[in-house]
């Protein structure tokens, strides 16, 4: 591993390939069917741009955890906390009858979860996740203020 | 506002001509046009969502979670004829 504070010894940040990044926006739309078959609510739709840039800044936060925190990788926990938080923040989701900050906060908190329950499984531990703290984060999602990292430190914190 | 605040508010709308909105298009053209870097780490996270809904979804406190979600957006359905 190279160390450097020297400017000149980064090299400038390019865009993943289109290919990766269409096939996530893919799978994104795949998840949104998946949450629109078991909601039963028909008619949700994804802004396509906005899903590329929400994966743009995503890769571009796996290139500053690497940089900026020795190495470190972004990790599925963190991947997940920041698809929630640029969710929030550029709302890419849409239904024509109803309010885009409810869609996408609830499409948020569902990703949310699925991310804690995933890497839960991946360490073998468990998710404290009670009614109360899905109702709590449900309305924080739709009207606090969370950073990316409050996401993910919250999200770290929700594994036993 | 005075005199030199609008001065001021009216230079720095120069920013925003047209030929510097041609050349930030062109600019981001050209960037996607380099974008060729594979992504570093395996199996996207989406992959893994996608499966993970899919098997959370079958669990009671799935059902649970989603019976929860659906009532909220349900709810906020603006046409009642629609709910």
């Amino acid at each position: 591993m190279k160390y450097s504070n020297n400017i000149d010894d980064f090299p400038i940040y390019t865009s993943v390939d289109k290919k990766s990044i269409r096939s996530m926006m893919f799978k994104i739309k795949r998840y949104l069917s998946g949450f629109a078959e078991e909601t039963g609510i028909q008619g949700f739709c994804a802004h396509e741009e906005v899903l590329y840039e929400m994966i743009e800044r995503i890769e571009k936060r796996r290139i500053y955890f690497y940089v900026f925190y020795n190495g470190t990788r972004l990790g599925e926990l963190n991947e997940g906390s920041l698809l929630c938080f640029w969710i929030l923040k550029l709302m890419p989701f849409y239904h024509p009858q109803i309010p885009a900050y409810i869609i996408n906060a609830n499409i948020a908190l569902a990703i949310f979860v699925n991310s804690l329950n995933y890497y839960a499984g991946l360490l073998q531990k468990k998710v404290n996740l009670t009614d109360q703290a899905v109702k709590n984060l449900q309305y924080a999602f739709c009207f606090r203020d969370l950073s990316k990292e409050a996401i993910m430190i919250l999200a770290e914190n929700l594994i036993y | 506002m005075n005199e030199r605040e609008a001065t001021n508010y009216s230079d720095g709308m120069e920013d925003f001509s047209e030929e510097a909105y041609a050349a930030f298009l062109e600019r981001k053209k050209s960037l996607q046009i380099t974008n060729s870097r594979k992504r570093p780490d395996g199996v996207p996270l989406i992959d893994e969502l996608v499966k993970e809904q899919k098997r959370f979804c079958a669990t009671p406190e799935g059902k649970h979670f989603m019976n929860f979600i659906a009532t909220s957006l349900k709810e906020s359905i603006s046409s009642p004829a629609a709910k």
